[in-house]
């Protein structure tokens, strides 16, 4: 009698349960966002959003379609009220490649507009963000597809082949917002372009207390920042003129194997920063004009050569994001680590255009490829 | 008999819970970077209210606290005092429990009501706080390998986009500061105390101080690692923000063969978690056992269905703050000042078993 | 008291012939035969079925004829004998299949022992097959079973005892040990619970199961059946008991640990690698065949954001047309699963074959091309069902099978989170389980008990209180 009492007590309690699955979202129910992009559009937010259908044609087989629907409201949740109305099932961010901003919207202050993605449990911070320059955002979304790629898988691996190229940083949502809220330090998206019928990445954008200052570094340069900011990909490959004339075939390529950066901060009289950056790279030719032996003597003419072009073109890209305050080195931060006094006297923003930088390039080759 | 093994795997098991999950955003909005001077101060701390405990238990190693109290205090003090552990353990088990419906409702099961997180929990720990306690510290060494998933987790996020300048500048707080903010960090320490209640079970009770100093060192030290791994990821204003820092730092964790780390992780931290309502509910039930003279295996019932009542109640979510804030007090006066008193009174009255 | 008095042998033959076929009640195969010994009558009494018949005539019959001596004791002296005086005993004896030998005049009777020991031969295991070692499996026969234990254990510490159980059948039951080696205090309380047995009708090894294991209830075998003697004698080695009932081909192996299901003898004959490798593979199996269903549930219906964009839409591609949730999926092709493989088993060997055709061509692509289930459920049943199958023991293999049914029911409730608290609950009545007041699961120590090779060892540091 009392085991008997005990079983149904047990059945009491487990019962309700069986009322459940309250959090059930099936694997088949869910539209999956793949793409979204921001654009400014008459002083309101246009979001446009791409879902990838897959249609199976048999067993094994299948093709796919980029449903795609745009909403404006004043805010992302707002508009997303009305994009949730195209689609049949519930939405979930949990698979989204890629965030756009068009040039506009990335001009606001980006970390107040997105707050959504790092509120919600959802959203995944993997994805890649990229500002886009001389089209609407969500006007790449109409491109079906980027090789064999669905659009939104096409764009997330162009920009992972961009830095693993050191033409930008590793960046995804979650490194965004952790940069977002960092003090004397400002980072770099990847800036991409329609061309055509394609799509490239035609460098990095200079963000600027969070907000895109509009002004880019070029794709030939962006990978000497890159080493710069100790944060270079797979592969960093740069050229200089031979004899500093621009001509046909006239390049020494070579490819950074080893690279060193230190980074010194002394005082000036007024009590502003003075940087010292020094790069110590070890390189591989992999390009030289001529198919000759390149002898020893050659070397070490190539070298201060390599180290001059070096030194003079890093020098014009600090110039560049001093002129658009984007301390992306963290000279900043650097300075509140390690002299928090001083860092609090000064008003940064304000600082850092005004402030001097030295720099200085060192390359030793190391090999000449498999040719001497 | 528990032995050496048992003991440091039941202490920690006790130890490391819920606290872990919200322990850095919290010592990080307290004194910043310095956080882990503070867990140091707290594991100090630890440290030497289990030194009293263990002293105490060693009075009379044959009698759980309980019956500690009945000795020294008299019958009827003594119940007084035994009824106020019984109250103090349900209340700590309740909020831990209001946590822990709040932070899966948060995470992963956003519909799912708070009664049926909390009647699984309460089943659960249930079928493991009836059983002795050998059979539970066994089960809690192999609960522990989920220690080993976090610390291989931690070493995961370094190769991530991370920072260590930020531990700098190291020390800028005052040490008032620092230890003003350790009593935070010493609720997440709180769990040792069971130490009061175990004493009979123990072979080696001469070496348990030993143990439990280990037990502490290793919960201290874990501790420790998270928030520095948290610091030198999260940057100042962004780390200010996040509530749940050890499940953040996996959220944007990726691999090739699985995402969201975040999740996985705290569907099987649950087991950690429940471990510590284990305690609660096993130092609890022994009181009443002590108290009504029943058997214990329905004192962990009756418990578990007094708590599922208080679950349910509708006034037990929003009494959450003022709880938590309020245990901080409650968790000082109970493990530290009544036993230390009670030390006093011991050594005073000479009594020796 | 007229009862106690026809206990007993009287000197009256025809009423004692009389008495004993009431008691045998009359059975057609109870076979008499008369015989003249000195002028006296005397009877033989046999049950013709169980009954070894040419030995009754060479020993019993032909000695008697020839007249040989003046005492019957001494012209039977060439075999076994006993001497009863009452009827239960006598009817007892005549059921074990030995002849009775009634006289005239003479309140005593001959218990000659002439049954026919009717043996399979020993022949390959069946169940538990190897491809290196010992090919002997036990038989049906308790002594010919230990004969084979003793084979390779020629020491006298080598201990059988016989114990007879249930009032009813009187089934021998053969408790073998090593005197130095056993626990006293475990083979105390196998004893004691053995004499406990209740049921009259003792028959099969699982009565005995029951009474020997701490927690009959529980999903886990807490005692190895074994049909090979090499296991048997492995274990007897490490100190366990092994337990033989007569007529059943297979041993009881207690106290056993949960790691012992997880290998198999021919482990023991195999490099040091191999045998550490097959022994992690079963541990995966063994996790795989619980919890991959369920996972792979909680995944489809709560957490399909775990899964790469890639994979996800594979199996989004994959479940696409299939109208049942995953839960019903999955509950659906387990019991396909179960039927097959029952059909498989009951058939003879020759049809057995056709059914593992029609399961796997037949019902798995069919039941995917017409969107009953989807690939992946198929694929995922099927890994559960292989990884529940490489477990050496039958026993263990089904119980590990149907330990999923809980953890799909959660999984399908709460995702992940009803997988953790199912394998916490799992966790713990493992631990909490005992054989014979034995740790049935020990702290992984793997590597430990895999270098000493004996995986029963050290036991006794966790052994409960």
């Amino acid at each position: 009698m009392k085991k008997v009492t005990r079983k149904i007590s047990v059945l009491l309690v487990i019962l309700p349960l069986l009322t459940g699955c309250w959090d059930q979202r099936l694997i088949v129910e869910q539209e999956v966002v793949n793409g979204l992009s921001f654009d400014l559009e008459d002083k309101k937010i246009k979001s446009t959003m791409v879902v990838l259908n897959i249609i199976p044609k048999g067993t094994g087989f299948f093709d796919f379609k980029n449903q795609i629907s745009s909403a404006t409201g004043n805010s992302l949740e707002d508009t997303y009220r009305e994009l949730r109305a195209y689609y049949t099932g519930p939405l979930t961010a949990s698979k989204s490649r890629i965030v756009l901003f068009g040039e506009s919207f990335a001009k606001k202050n980006l970390d107040a507009y997105l707050d959504l993605f790092f509120r919600l449990p959802d959203p995944y911070l993997g994805s890649k963000v990229a500002i886009v320059k001389g089209s609407e955002a969500g006007e790449l979304f109409t491109l079906k597809e980027i090789g064999t790629n669905p659009i939104a898988f096409g764009l997330y691996e162009i920009i992972e082949a961009a830095e693993s190229n050191s033409t930008v940083p590793i960046g995804n949502l979650n490194i965004l917002f952790t940069y977002f809220n960092e003090e004397g330090k400002d980072f770099i998206l990847p800036v991409i372009e329609k061309k055509g019928e394609k799509v490239a990445v035609s460098g990095a954008g200079l963000i600027s207390d969070n907000s895109y200052s509009g002004k880019m570094i070029s794709l030939k340069s962006s990978s000497l920042l890159l080493l710069f900011m100790d944060k270079y990909g797979e592969r960093v490959d740069l050229e200089t003129y031979l004899d500093d004339k621009k001509k046909l075939n006239n390049q020494v390529g070579y490819r950074v194997v080893k690279a060193k950066r230190k980074m010194d901060l002394k005082k000036d009289g007024s009590g502003l920063p003075v940087v010292d950056l020094h790069l110590d790279l070890k390189v591989m030719i992999h390009q030289y004009p001529r198919t000759e032996k390149i002898s020893d003597q050659r070397m070490e003419e190539l070298e201060t050569l390599i180290s001059r072009d070096l030194t003079k073109k890093s020098k014009a890209i600090m110039k560049q994001t001093q002129e658009a305050n984007c301390d992306v080195l963290g000279i900043g931060r650097k300075l509140k680590e390690t002299d928090p006094e001083a860092w609090k006297a000064i008003d940064w923003r304000e600082a850092y255009p005004e402030i001097k930088i030295n720099t200085k390039v060192d390359v030793a080759i190391e090999k000449t490829g498999i040719l001497q | 008999m528990l032995s050496n093994k048992n003991l440091f795997f039941l202490i920690i098991q006790a130890q490391v819970g819920i606290g872990i999950l919200g322990l850095p955003y919290i010592l990080y909005n307290d004194v910043q970077q310095d956080g882990w001077m503070s867990l140091l101060v707290a594991g100090v701390l630890a440290q030497g209210i289990l030194i009293i405990l263990v002293a105490l238990s060693r009075t009379s190693p044959k009698e759980t606290f309980y019956e500690l109290n009945h000795r020294l205090l008299g019958t009827f003090l003594g119940k007084i005092v035994n009824i106020l552990y019984i109250l103090y353990f349900i209340s700590f088990s309740l909020l831990l429990m209001i946590l822990v419906s709040d932070v899966i409702n948060t995470w992963i099961l956003h519909r799912t009501p708070k009664w049926a997180i909390i009647l699984l929990l309460l089943i659960a720990t249930t079928y493991i706080a009836k059983e002795q306690i050998l059979t539970i510290s066994r089960t809690f060494l192999f609960f522990s390998i989920l220690f080993i998933g976090l610390i291989i987790l931690l070493f995961m996020v370094y190769p991530q986009d991370n920072h260590f300048g930020r531990m700098l500048p190291m020390g800028s707080k005052d040490f008032t500061e620092i230890v003003k903010a350790s009593p935070d960090a010493f609720v997440s320490l709180i769990g040792f105390e069971i130490i009061l209640f175990i004493m009979p079970f123990i072979k080696n009770p001469k070496k348990s101080l030993l143990v439990l100093t280990f037990a502490n060192l290793f919960t201290v030290l874990l501790y420790v690692f998270l928030f520095i791994t948290c610091v030198i990821t999260f940057s100042g204003a962004q780390f200010s923000l996040i509530q749940e820092p050890l499940l953040y730092l996996f959220r944007g964790l990726s691999f090739h063969f699985v995402e969201r780390i975040d999740i996985i992780f705290l569907s099987f931290w649950i087991v950690p978690i429940s471990t510590t309502l284990v305690v609660q509910l096993y130092n609890a039930s022994l009181g009443v056992q002590n108290l009504f003279a029943i058997q214990r295996n329905k004192c962990v019932y009756l418990l578990a269905g007094i708590l599922l009542g208080l679950c349910l109640l509708p006034v037990s979510y929003s009494i959450k703050e003022s709880l938590s804030s309020f245990m901080i007090y409650l968790n000082i006066i109970f493990v530290f000042i009544f036993p230390a008193l009670l030390l006093i009174i011991a050594k005073v009255r000479g009594i020796k078993a | 008291m007229a009862e106690s008095h026809d206990e007993f042998l009287s000197s009256d033959l025809t009423e004692n012939l009389k008495i004993i076929d009431e008691k045998m009640k009359l059975t057609a195969d109870l076979k008499r035969r008369k015989l003249m010994f000195h002028d006296k009558t005397l009877f033989i009494l046999y049950l013709d079925t169980i009954t070894d018949k040419e030995s009754i005539e060479l020993h019993i019959i032909n000695p008697i004829n020839k007249q040989e001596s003046d005492s019957i004791e001494k012209t039977l002296g060439a075999i076994q004998f006993s001497i009863m005086t009452t009827f239960k005993d006598i009817s007892t004896s005549l059921a074990e299949g030995n002849s009775i030998l009634l006289t005239e005049n003479s309140n005593i009777a001959y218990s000659i022992t002439t049954s026919a020991d009717e043996n399979r031969s020993v022949e390959e295991s069946v169940n538990e097959k190897v491809t290196m070692g010992a090919h002997d499996s036990f038989v049906e026969s308790a002594a010919t079973n230990i004969s084979l234990l003793r084979k390779r254990l020629r020491t006298p510490d080598f201990k059988v005892e016989y114990h007879t159980y249930g009032p009813e059948t009187n089934v021998q039951v053969a408790i073998c040990y090593l005197d130095s080696k056993v626990n006293p205090n475990v083979l105390q309380s196998i004893k004691s619970r053995l004499d406990k047995i209740k049921d009259n009708d003792l028959l099969n090894s699982r009565q005995i199961q029951e009474t020997l294991e701490d927690f009959p209830y529980s999903p886990f075998p807490q005692s190895l059946r074994t049909e090979r003697p090499d296991r048997a004698v492995f274990n007897l080695l490490n100190g366990n008991t092994v337990i033989f009932l007569n007529h059943e081909p297979s041993a009881l192996v207690t106290p056993i640990s949960f790691y012992s299901f997880l290998r198999s003898p021919e482990d023991y004959n195999s490099r040091w690698f191999v045998n550490f490798f097959y022994y992690c593979l079963r541990l995966l199996a063994f996790i795989l065949s619980v919890t991959l269903p369920a996972f792979y549930i909680a995944v489809n219906a709560y957490h399909s954001s775990i899964l790469p964009v890639s994979t996800f839409y594979t199996l989004k591609l994959s479940v696409l047309n299939v109208p049942f949730h995953p839960f019903v999926e999955a509950i659906m092709m387990q019991i396909v699963l179960e039927l097959l493989k029952e059909a498989s088993v009951r058939l003879p060997s020759a049809v057995a074959q056709t059914i593992g055709t029609v399961g796997a061509i037949v019902i798995g692509s069919a039941i995917v091309q017409t969107n009953f289930i989807s690939n992946t459920m198929v694929v995922v049943i099927a890994i559960t069902a292989v990884s529940s199958f490489i477990i050496p023991n039958g026993e263990m293999s089904t119980s590990m099978r149907l330990m999923s049914f809980p953890l799909i029911f959660l999984a399908a409730m709460f995702g992940f989170i009803g997988i953790a608290f199912g394998l916490m609950v799992y966790t713990t009545h493992l631990v909490k389980l005992t054989s014979a007041g034995k740790a049935y699961v020990e702290a992984p120590n793997i590597i430990q008990s895999f270098f000493s090779r004996k995986n029963g060892k050290g036991q006794d540091a966790n052994a409960l209180e």
